[in-house]
């Protein structure tokens, strides 16, 4: 028995938001519930039901993937999705559990980014339009959501935007944890777009436990016009974990993710590389 | 039916009798308490019962039909699967959502579909064997 | 698996026992109509709560419990001052124990954090909870100690200084017990040896963690008797206890052991049984007790963490002299299993090499952590972590393969075992005669299926479209170790059977025995149904309920098929005595010229009746009886099952990160009853020995609070984390079990862990002497051997 008063279907996103607005902090938007539902300590009074606002579905065209923001995460690895955006297949498939990702939400996940979210560390490398209704409603680059401070008060996600996948693009998404399914230790993710050999765009981002990801400009921006090879990656990385503050608890110690970091980085550049037809000279 | 706000699937469906559906660690990390939504296998206790409304909720009780029981159930019989029965509720049911949508998959398939469910007694191998054996047997061409 | 063939020694004309059959209980589990102890709660049942210590060692100088009670659907509270004080252990063990009685029901002082300090009944869990949280305790904290070394130093914080605790070995220095045994003048082996080599070894608290937590329910029955229904392996021993610590007498209380999900050892204990057979007698009504997830991890009994030097000293040519283990165990804040866990990991482990000296000495020290307990292979899986280690080092220390060196000492048949007998659990131990020894053959197959490219998974590690290129380096390497074991305890092991005759020609019988999933009602079925000649669906088995089935002291000490299985055989003998009696009556002859074929009974001059046309005879016919005998088995002998296990890991030179590709499992067992429960065990065990050599610890913060007790924490081995694991059964028939069986439930466990770190070394070069393998560890061992 979790300790809640009042559940409440919302009918439309603007009886949500008025909810949550009125209520307060003593409010939760529900998607899937699995990021606080099991976890849940302090009585809630009202958990507003957000997953019949037709959220729930992923529209590609346009050179464009527009995910709803509850679409269930199981179905983000659709196989018609993997070559419009193939990010999606990589950051789902370790994320959590099959039976969490039927449940889950892109939305939800966003919501909860310092636990750490995959998908957060996955579309701050693609780059994403988040889409976000009430009263601060706007539509902003993943990257400038976390320069904002993120997702505060009655601020609902409704929609995120992908780019599709163009030519000479790739994508690689690297997770730890202390086996095949757990919570990330390190994640880390990048895109990466080639032209003439060179690299002619590198986003990276970067993940840990108990931590809000990590966008990488400084690390990205140094690869800039250099041409892919073993040794641009080794220092790609290495400026990377230079630039990220390790977090220390008993999972893992601080000189540990640190090291992890820097090998994550290397390897989901390695795979971008491969992905968008690259070779990486010695 | 009725239910408090804040009571989880698992409770309310054990409440009304259907004891199949196990709650091991009420965090939704064991996949003892997996039932089928809608055919896809969700993890009921970190589930508000309210979250179901308008689903076909389906636990292990209501697999077979009458004597007859499904191909997953026969399968985890005649390999002999199940040593304590705690995770078999939810792996059978995470099976037959996997063979429904996927009749011919690989040991790997099967072992990424029961990821969320956990077994301690098993080692998994003689599971994957039964999900082998139920595939065949509902392709129409079981020889063991 | 089924493909694979069981290599037997003898074949016999054996019908029910040696098949796989299906399990008795399947049908029901696969249905989802098992019951386990939380399915028979009444919707009206009380829930209790324990309220637990925060600190690691203090003194309970009050409790004021008014607020709690004032809330609303609360029952009752209780504190030490509410109930009996009696000093018991909450082992699960034959009576007179071997632990320590150091424990009481509530006590006046707590020494770890999530010690017991009250009690609150309450309508339903969330009451229950809410009023725990409102109970207010002061507390005289007390300085603590989390290190066993540390704590049998002068000066050291006294965690047991109660005047009323018995069988402490040196309370004042915090040690619960000490063991010396020694065969042979092992210090003069070691001056004239040639070469002497010794190594230290650290193992880990690990948890059980069986998918069921600990569940208990209580109520008082129309005649005013308490009954007990539990997750346990012991119901005899907890019936016993829960008497005692409650003053009433043992026939007053009723224990029955339902369907249970997974034990392990966890579960031989009084967990929550004394005090919510307190509540129910307290309150009248029926109680439920079910710890939390996080309580199942720091307030059952996780397995010792041990320090363990091995040394061995050996000739030019190989041969060893002198071979010894020193431990120090920690046996966390109270003494339950802490003179038996520590005595087992030498005595279990010490007599596989042939050495003319043998020493082993160990002491439990007690800590401000969780308490200690049995855990599958009970001291075993520690012993042969350091010993299977520390023989693949020697080996290559003096220049000789290590398989090699293996061999030209390994205990073999027809040799005695003499440092078994030195160490008894708790009284004299027993001199042990090897009679059948398979090792040979769990070594060939082994060996032959591991490392060979035949298999294992890839995948892991997110090897995804791109592939990882120059970025991930592997290397793979191969190691083995070899166990044998032991098979129940000498001397202490006790059960009964009783099989009653129906007039169909089915049979009830009725043990003690008790199943955890195991499928111990199956074998035990089949073995009767092999003596009276019918089939496994002829046989009603019944178990574990102490007001109907005869004694036996549980499931632990690997002793269910051989003690429990002799019994029954007795059983089954003597009825089907009593029915050739019948049968002799009926076909007026006497029971000398009857003989007993294809369950028949069979007269010179071709008659012959069937058992179950007996049966109905002597129950309908002329001269009326029931049939029914019971017969119990002490038994004195321990006869090792032998065990091989051969591992292929990679290891990620980047991250640290072990993964097993490969591993076989290969048992002599003596007989497998059901092959298919049998591979059960052993592939279970294996896939258990994984996480304990890879990925499971108990963390604590320096207040020893523990930091990982949840599923998200303490990683146990997902079917993503584990290869196809291949588990082989030997067979040599031991002349002192039923139908030649021995044991297979722990030593399947022994022999992983050691396999993994020695394929760790083959694969790197790296010796790691402290489990788990985290990938934090191999990493720092990584770096400071240069890869």
């Amino acid at each position: 028995m979790k300790e809640f008063r009042q559940f409440v279907v919302a009918g439309s996103p603007e009886e949500a938001i008025g909810l949550k607005r009125a209520i307060g902090p003593g409010a939760l938007y529900l998607a899937g519930g699995t990021s606080f539902v099991p976890f849940i300590k302090t009585p809630v009074d009202v958990l507003i039901d957000i997953s019949k606002l037709g959220f729930s579905s992923v529209v590609v065209g346009g050179g464009k993937v527009a995910i709803g923001a509850t679409t269930r995460i199981a179905d983000l690895m659709a196989p018609e999705l993997r070559e419009a955006a193939p990010m999606l297949y990589k950051a789902a498939r370790r994320l959590a559990t099959p039976l969490v990702r039927n449940m889950a939400t892109p939305g939800g996940n966003l919501a909860y980014a310092f636990l750490p979210s995959d998908l957060a560390v996955a579309f701050l490398a693609t780059g994403a339009e988040i889409e976000v209704l009430g009263e601060r409603a706007r539509r902003v680059a993943i990257e400038d959501l976390l320069k904002d401070g993120w997702l505060a008060g009655d601020d609902l996600v409704s929609k995120i935007t992908l780019a599709g996948r163009g030519a000479g693009q790739g994508t690689g998404f690297a997770k730890f944890g202390k086996g095949e399914v757990d919570i990330a230790l390190v994640s880390a993710a990048a895109w990466l777009e080639v032209s003439d050999g060179g690299v002619a765009g590198l986003r990276l981002a970067v993940g840990q436990t108990s931590s809000m990801p990590a966008f990488l400009e400084e690390a990205a921006d140094k690869a800039r016009g250099e041409k892919v090879t073993r040794g641009l990656v080794e220092t790609i990385a290495s400026v990377a974990s230079e630039s990220v503050e390790p977090t220390n608890d008993h999972r893992a110690s601080a000189g540990y993710r640190k090291h992890l970091i820097k090998i994550m980085v290397s390897r989901a550049f390695a795979e971008a590389a491969g992905e968008a037809g690259t070779a990486i000279a010695d | 039916m009725d239910a408090p706000a804040g009571e989880t699937l698992v409770e309310v469906l054990r409440r009304l009798g259907f004891k199949s559906v196990k709650d091991g660690c009420y965090t939704g990390t064991c996949g003892g308490c997996t039932v089928l939504m809608d055919d896809r296998p969700v993890a009921s206790c970190i589930m508000l019962a309210a979250q179901a409304d308008g689903s076909r909720i389906t636990t292990l009780e209501g697999l077979a039909d009458g004597d007859k029981l499904h191909p997953v159930q026969e399968a985890f019989l005649e390999i002999n699967t199940p040593q304590c029965g705690f995770c078999s509720p939810g792996m059978i049911l995470t099976a037959v959502s996997l063979l429904r949508r996927n009749p011919n998959p690989t040991r790997e398939e099967i072992r990424e579909a029961i990821a969320g469910n956990t077994c301690r007694c098993s080692g998994y191998v003689k599971i994957v064997d039964a999900v082998v054996l139920a595939a065949e047997k509902m392709r129409g061409g079981a020889r063991r | 698996m089924k493909d694979k063939e069981i290599v037997v020694m003898e074949s016999a004309g054996l019908k029910v026992v040696s098949k796989r059959l299906p399990k008795v209980d399947g049908r029901s589990i696969v249905r989802g109509e098992a019951r386990y102890t939380k399915d028979f709660v009444r919707e009206d049942a009380l829930f209790a709560v324990i309220v637990r210590s925060p600190y690691a060692h203090a003194r309970i100088k009050n409790i004021d419990t008014a607020d709690a009670l004032a809330m609303e659907g609360v029952e009752l509270v209780l504190t030490h001052e509410d109930v009996p004080r009696i000093a018991f252990t909450t082992a699960g063990q034959n009576y007179p124990e071997p632990s320590p009685y150091d424990t009481f029901m509530l006590d006046n002082k707590v020494r770890f954090v999530g010690d017991r300090v009250a009690v609150v009944a309450a309508r339903d869990r969330l009451t229950a909870e809410k009023a725990s949280r409102a109970v207010r305790v002061d507390y005289e904290v007390l300085p603590a100690v989390f290190d066993p070394e540390d704590a049998m130093k002068e000066g050291a914080p006294v965690i047991h200084d109660e005047p009323d605790a018995t069988g402490i070995h040196d309370a004042p220095r915090n040690v619960a017990a000490s063991i010396y045994a020694e065969v042979g003048d092992i210090e003069e082996e070691f001056r004239n040896a040639d070469f002497v080599s010794e190594h230290t070894y650290y193992s880990q608290y690990e948890q059980q963690v069986p998918m069921e937590p600990h569940v208990t329910y209580s109520y008082i029955d129309e005649v005013g008797r308490l009954v007990i229904i539990t997750a346990t392996q012991v119901p005899f021993h907890v019936r016993r206890i829960v008497a005692r610590v409650n003053n009433i007498p043992i026939g007053r209380v009723r224990v029955i052991k339902p369907r249970i999900g997974g034990a392990f050892g966890v579960k031989q204990e009084i967990i929550l049984e004394d005090l919510c057979g307190h509540v129910a007698l307290r309150t009248g009504k029926p109680v439920l007790m079910e710890l939390a997830r996080d309580e199942e991890f720091y307030g059952t009994r996780p397995r010792h963490p041990m320090k363990l030097t091995c040394k061995t000293g050996v000739m030019k040519d190989g041969t060893m002299v002198a071979n010894e283990i020193r431990v120090v165990a920690n046996t966390g804040s109270y003494g339950s299993h802490g003179l038996t866990v520590p005595s087992n990991a030498g005595s279990k482990s010490l007599p596989l090499y042939r050495a003319r000296a043998i020493r082993y000495v160990a002491e439990a020290a007690y800590t401000n952590l969780p308490v200690a307990g049995a855990f599958r292979g009970y001291g075993a899986p520690q012993g042969y972590f350091a010993l299977e280690c520390h023989m693949d080092e020697v080996a290559r220390e003096i220049g000789m393969d290590p398989l090699e060196f293996r061999r030209k000492n390994l205990i073999r048949a027809g040799d005695m075992d003499p440092i078994s007998a030195k160490l008894g659990e708790g009284k004299e131990g027993y001199e042990r005669e090897v009679r059948t020894c398979g090792i040979q053959e769990c070594i060939d197959l082994a060996s032959n299926a591991v490392g060979k490219g035949s298999g294992g998974r890839e995948g892991g590690d997110g090897v995804a479209a791109g592939g990882w290129g120059p970025f991930r380096r592997v290397r793979r390497g191969v190691g083995f170790a070899l166990c044998m074991h032991g098979t129940g305890i000498p001397g202490d092991d006790v059960a009964g059977a009783t099989i009653k005759v129906n007039e169909d020609g089915s049979f009830n019988l009725l043990i003690g025995a008790t199943d955890l999933g195991t499928g111990s009602d199956t074998i035990l079925g089949q073995m009767t149904a092999e003596i009276l000649g019918v089939s496994l669906d002829d046989v009603i088995v019944y178990s574990s309920d102490t007001d109907f089935t005869p004694f036996d002291v549980g499931a632990y000490a690997s002793s269910t098929t051989y003690v429990s299985g002799t019994a029954v055989v007795r059983a089954a003998e003597k009825v089907r005595e009593r029915l050739r009696e019948v049968a002799a009556e009926l076909m007026g002859t006497v029971t000398g010229k009857l003989t007993f074929e294809g369950g028949e009974f069979r007269a010179p001059g071709g008659k012959s009746l069937h058992i179950k046309e007996v049966a109905l005879k002597s129950i309908y016919g002329e001269t009326k009886r029931q049939i029914s005998e019971t017969a119990s088995f002490l038994n004195l002998d321990c006869p090792p099952p032998f065990g091989a296990c051969w591992a292929e890991v990679e290891v990620d030179l980047d991250t640290g990160m072990v993964r097993v590709t490969d591993i076989a499992n290969a048992i002599d067992v003596g007989r497998a009853i059901n092959p298919d429960l049998v591979e059960g065990q052993i592939v279970g065990c294996a896939a258990m020995g994984i996480g304990y050599a890879l990925t499971e610890e108990m963390l604590f913060s320096a207040e020893g609070r523990t930091l990982n007790a949840s599923l998200l924490d303490y990683k146990i081995a997902t079917s993503l984390d584990l290869p196809d694991i291949k588990g082989f059964i030997v067979e040599t028939v031991e002349p002192s079990g039923p139908f030649g069986v021995k044991s297979v439930g722990e030593v399947s466990m022994d022999p992983i862990a050691p396999a993994i770190v020695n394929a760790v070394f083959n694969a790197t070069g790296v010796r790691i002497r402290e489990l788990p393998l985290t990938p934090e560890k191999v990493l720092t061992a990584l770096r400071e051997a240069g890869l």
